[in-house]
């Protein structure tokens, strides 16, 4: 009976390989244990998992700009000042009041009794402390660059001088990278241990890395109130259809960007729910109009191809239709966007104009990255400007090499058309100022235009609402109907999926989701 | 040899011929060797009839965004539509030269450049083949997926890179296979006899090393042509083979992915394609080794 | 043997060197940095040049390069940028989940082949080996990712997992999917190893002392059988961990071959170098033992050895 014992052994081999693997990892159970402070008999399950599509890596907010870090780092921290995802508005986190002197001088004061993690209270110290910190880290100092001068006034009042007037300060002081340190913590602590402490309702508690971040309530916190959930837990999985199927097998509570393709299951099915809202990216085709030998520096051509491209088509093709057309270079939900007609689609016109250029035959080269969405509408492009008998030639390169090519010296870059996108702050100033201004470290198009930086830079410092409204409309319709350094094609939707009964997930148009007041009903 | 009018060259010519017969007789005579040869066939004539059948233009680029997903077997579209509305039985069909041309190419550059350095080293023995076998040997040490993905990613994503890719993954592959089959013919009586008479080192290895050695390589290339396709099609499932809208099958899959749960046909028939493709070739491999060596065949 | 075994480990840092060189020197080719990705939209040169600093990832190549190679000869294979922590530890983190999936797929391979194989050849030339051969053949030509995919869209909706990690459920489709091709390979060479053994003279006697034909292949041939699977199953084992890449993009697996795609693809230098020469390690070391177990197995190469 030899044979039956082999088999026998092997059995017993698989399972043990399968069993070792269980181990390694936190159970998923607790599912239904009642728990939370809910005062009228209302429960809340104590763990929210939520599934992520990238890796987590530090919770030190001066050392990252990606979105996953920023996201936890939100539940664990607090900024002086931070957007209102409800209202939209800027408001004060950390900061009770400010005013603007000045354009380059501001007073603060902050929130009284606000209790960081180690149970040390927030005073003026930590502010320049946390200040001074981003000035030594790479990815934090431009945020603090033009601060002059830090006075502490009492514990709570403190002043900035700035070395160039800033009307927009305020929104500066919600860059993530600024989040509050606790000064004694990096006094008592080892700096690993103590970025960990801030204000949030969350306290950072274990971190598998390439697996999962678990953070827990901070009990005595008292900038918020105390969340009725007791663990929220970061999980890690990069695959969409992946994270769909372990949310619809209850294994996850929130999913992060689902796949388009599975939208209609999360709003028709029981027990799932599907949260949208616009977000604030805007996604262009553009131009390199420093390309001596490239047609695209004829403004005729960039306003024919405005009119060739059929941008509900495009949306269907990378984002299956869940996008919103955008007329006009600024965002949507910005300050001072104006709803303007924009370029419509006009295939006739277009292909009056290419004939008359002689575009018949021409082939066009076209960078853009890898990302599944840019390829999707690099894809799509050539299709739609084959019809005019254009051939675009497209080459996918990485992300950074994208960047660096398009940024790199226009006249021997070689780029001929690129499709990018822009994420701006909500201040009107950020749509401009990096991706138009001659200035601009984003100016992918190398646009040189004095009366439009002029215009720019006008706009930034004027103090009336209602001529710098007047400017803004004047920089869209120019720069979207007649310069046309690029063309805005759209904003995506942003989605999360979740398990019925969760509430308190706002989605941000710049990809930090706020999950601090998240909880779910049972 | 007393015939004046039997010279040596016909002697030659008649063993040659007799010797490519004997390997076609016998590989003639298994059935499921023949059953990938005339895939092959299928495919090699499928791959050129539709160069000129299908406009890469119209037929490949073009989409057709409100006949997306049109399942198998709707008028017009046996195999369906893609995501844009692309017909899919078109795009499988078009794809099939991606994947010959980047097997037959990249194992044409593997079997140049391995064979040289394995004749060279089997050949001549010393610290010349000592230095190729360590060569070797830090090419094989790496795992030939991630060497692929490392070359792929240096040079950019192009049917050349790729070709160029899988073929100098499998170079050391070939060097070693090549060297063994030498091995055996170097202390052959006629190679010395060679030698001592003066014959060019050259010469030796072209007229006398190498056809004795060919066996084991043929097998090598007609699996190499079989492997190549499985890498390459991997290198592009990754994203990182022939840029898209090139209809190569493992980017149809690489984009099909997203779609599986609803539109699963498309992650469905460029597999298959590469699997038959994979499986011909190998079927073949298998026929020539027991066609070359009748003793293995058992 | 002993000094075969320290020969071979020694012979082995020379290697490593060359793949570090020709890892680092790929990586440096490709378009694009980890510094400028990781950098904030608006970053200035004077920043990006201080986090290539802190990373120790500025200077000219040549200089990085050997910089590198000296740390690595201590012992310390650098800081990942991407992931912000010691590359070796993070690579010993991810090993196990990898070991398993290569563990499991073997268990896999083996239930379906050793059967298969032996069937297949105690029964040759019968509709049996016919169709044991055609499945191998399958098994032998189909890419590994695609049977993923399709194990994800025949399983998934039955509420099998089809990512990720964590329980032993969501071992069961990766473990099949890599399985099947090495059960592919090992199927044929368990039937060829049978056949060999089945018509040794030694099986001829006792078959002719009348011990029955089930007795034959159980108490003699397969013990045979096994030394060449053993020795075939070791060099399939580069095949499994290669395979072991593809299987882990697919299912999102949490091991050593997704990370060193993710790290090439977001052009960690550092992380991508340390990876490949961890897998060359591994790989190497693997036959390593395979070419000692064989050894004792089999006495007439344990002889050539101590030569």
């Amino acid at each position: 009976m030899k044979s039956k014992k082999f088999v026998a052994l092997l059995m017993a081999a698989s399972v043990l390989a399968t069993t070792a693997v269980g181990c390694g990892n936190g159970s998923q159970s607790s599912q239904s244990s009642p728990g939370g402070s809910g005062a009228t008999g209302t429960q809340y399950k104590e763990e929210i998992i939520i599934a992520m599509a990238d890796e987590f890596t530090t919770i030190d907010p001066m050392e990252t700009t990606a979105e996953t870090n920023q996201i936890v780092q939100d539940c664990t921290h607090d900024l002086l000042t931070d957007t209102n995802l409800t209202t939209m508005q800027n408001e004060g986190e950390l900061l009770e009041s400010w005013e603007m002197v000045t354009p380059d001088h501001w007073t603060f004061k902050l929130k009284e009794n606000v209790t960081f993690h180690d149970g040390t209270i927030l005073n003026t110290d930590d502010v320049e402390f946390t200040l001074q910190r981003a000035a030594e880290k790479p990815t934090a100092a431009n945020y603090v660059a033009d601060i002059k001068e830090f006075n502490k006034i009492d514990d709570l009042n403190f002043e900035i001088y700035l070395t160039k007037g800033n009307v927009d300060f305020n929104y500066t002081l919600a860059a993530n990278s600024l989040a509050i340190l606790s000064k004694e913590a990096f006094e008592t602590m080892e700096e690993s241990e103590a970025v960990k402490i801030g204000t949030g309702p969350w306290v950072f508690d274990e971190f598998v890395s390439g697996d999962h971040v678990t953070l827990t309530r901070f009990e005595e916190g008292t900038l918020y109130p105390i969340p009725n959930t007791k663990k929220l837990t970061f999980r890690m999985i990069p695959e969409a259809s992946a994270r769909m199927i372990a949310l619809e097998n209850g294994e996850v509570d929130v999913i992060m960007s689902p796949s388009a393709t599975d939208y209609s299951r999360l709003t028709e099915s029981d027990g799932l729910q599907l949260i949208t809202e616009t977000g604030r990216t805007q996604h262009f085709v553009g131009f390199n109009l420093q390309n001596e030998g490239f047609i695209g520096t004829n403004p005729e051509f960039r306003l024919a191809v405005s009119k060739a491209i059929n941008k509900e088509e495009m949306i269907i093709a990378a984002w299956d239709g869940y996008a919103q057309v955008s007329t006009s270079m600024m965002c949507r939900d910005m300050e001072y966007y104006a709803d303007i007609e924009g370029v419509p689609y006009d295939p006739e016109g277009a292909q009056e104009i290419f004939d008359r250029l002689g575009c018949n035959g021409m082939t066009i080269d076209l960078v853009t990255s890898d990302a599944s969405h840019r390829v999707k509408m690099a894809e799509n492009l050539q299709s739609q400007l084959q019809k005019y008998g254009i051939t675009l030639n497209v080459e996918y390169m990485q992300q950074a090499a994208l960047t660096e090519l398009c940024t790199g010296d226009g006249t021997t870059s070689g780029v001929e058309m690129y499709i990018l996108s822009w994420t701006p702050g909500k201040n009107a100033d950020y749509m401009f100022r990096n991706p138009i201004h001659s200035s601009g470290g984003r100016n992918y198009s190398h646009l040189e235009d004095p009366d439009i930086d002029a215009l720019i830079d006008a706009a930034a410092a004027e103090v009336d609402t209602e001529k710098r409204a007047e400017m803004y409309l004047e920089l869209q319709e120019r720069l979207t109907c007649e310069i046309i350094p690029w063309i805005p094609i759209a904003q995506n939707t942003l989605t999360i999926g979740a398990a019925e009964g969760v509430t308190g997930v706002l989605i941000h148009p710049g990809l930090v989701h706020q999950f601090k007041f998240c909880e779910r009903l049972i | 040899m007393s015939n004046p009018a039997f010279t040596s060259a016909d002697l030659r010519a008649y063993k040659k011929r007799s010797l490519s017969q004997e390997v076609w007789r016998n590989y003639k005579k298994s059935p499921s060797a023949m059953i990938g040869l005339v895939i092959i066939i299928a495919i090699v004539i499928a791959a050129i009839v539709s160069q000129f059948v299908f406009n890469y233009d119209t037929d490949i680029v073009q989409q057709d965004i409100m006949n997306r997903f049109q399942p198998p077997l709707t008028e017009g579209h046996l195999l369906g539509t893609d995501q844009y509305g692309r017909d899919e039985l078109t795009r499988v069909l078009y794809g099939a030269k991606y994947s010959l041309a980047v097997g037959i190419v990249s194992v044409a550059i593997s079997c140049l450049f391995g064979c040289t350095m394995g004749l060279i080293a089997g050949y001549y023995g010393g610290v010349v083949e000592n230095i190729i076998l360590r060569f070797c040997e830090v090419f094989m040490g790496i795992p030939s997926v991630l060497l692929g993905v490392a070359i792929m990613t240096a040079f950019g994503q192009s049917l050349a890179v790729l070709m160029l890719a899988v073929g100098l993954v499998y170079v050391p592959m070939f060097a070693r296979t090549a060297r063994a089959a030498v091995l055996p013919v170097r202390e052959e009586e006629y190679i010395e006899a060679a030698k001592v008479s003066g014959v060019g080192d050259l010469k030796i290895i072209f007229s006398h090393v190498l056809p004795n050695s060919l066996s084991p390589i043929i097998v090598q290339v007609t699996m190499g042509v079989a492997n190549g396709i499985l890498s390459a099609s991997f290198l592009s499932f990754l994203g990182l083979g022939v840029p898209v809208p090139a209809p190569e099958w493992g980017a149809m899959l690489s984009s099909a992915r997203e779609y599986i749960r609803d539109y699963g046909y498309l992650c469905t028939f460029p597999g298959i394609a590469i699997m038959v493709t994979v499986l011909s070739f190998n079927l073949m491999g298998d026929g020539l080794r027991d066609a070359l060596d009748p003793k293995l065949k058992q | 043997m002993f000094r075969y075994i320290i020969k071979r480990i020694l012979m082995m840092i020379p290697v490593l060197i060359a793949v570090s060189f020709v890892v680092y020197f790929l990586m440096d080719l490709a378009p694009g940095d980890i510094i400028s990705s990781m950098a904030p939209q608006d970053a200035t040169e004077a920043e990006l040049e201080m986090m290539r600093e802190q990373w120790g990832l500025n200077g000219p190549l040549i200089e990085r390069y050997f910089r590198y190679l000296g740390d690595l000869l201590t012992g310390d294979m650098g800081m990942s940028p991407s992931l912000r922590r010691p590359v070796a530890e993070v690579f010993i983190e991810r090993l196990p989940a990898t070991l398993q999936l290569a563990l499991a797929a073997t268990v896999v391979a083996l239930i379906i082949s050793v059967p298969l194989g032996i069937a297949a050849a105690t029964h040759h030339r019968s509709f049996l080996d016919g169709i044991s051969m055609v499945l191998a053949m399958i098994g032998v030509s189909m890419p590994a990712f695609w049977l993923g995919l399709l194990l994800i869209m025949w399983f998934s909706p039955l509420g099998l997992p089809s990512g990720g990690s964590g329980t032993p459920l969501h071992l069961v489709l990766p473990a099949l999917a890599l399985g099947a091709g090495q059960a592919g390979t090992l199927t044929r060479i368990t039937r060829s190893s049978m056949l060999d053994v089945i018509r040794q003279d030694y099986l001829r006697t006792a078959r002719a002392k009348g011990v029955s034909e089930k007795q034959v292949i159980r108490k003699h041939a397969l013990k045979n059988a096994l030394i060449p699977i053993i020795t075939v199953f070791g060099s399939t084992l580069g095949n499994l961990l290669g395979g072991a890449v593809a299987i882990e993009t697919v299912f999102s697996w949490p091991g050593i071959g997704r990370l060193t795609v993710n790290a090439v693809n977001q052009r960690d230098t550092t992380l991508a170098t340390g990876c490949i020469i961890m897998f060359t390690v591994l790989l190497t070391v693997t036959m390593l033992l395979v070419d000692i177990a064989y050894a004792y197995v089999d006495p007439r190469i344990k002889a050539q050895y101590s030569k």
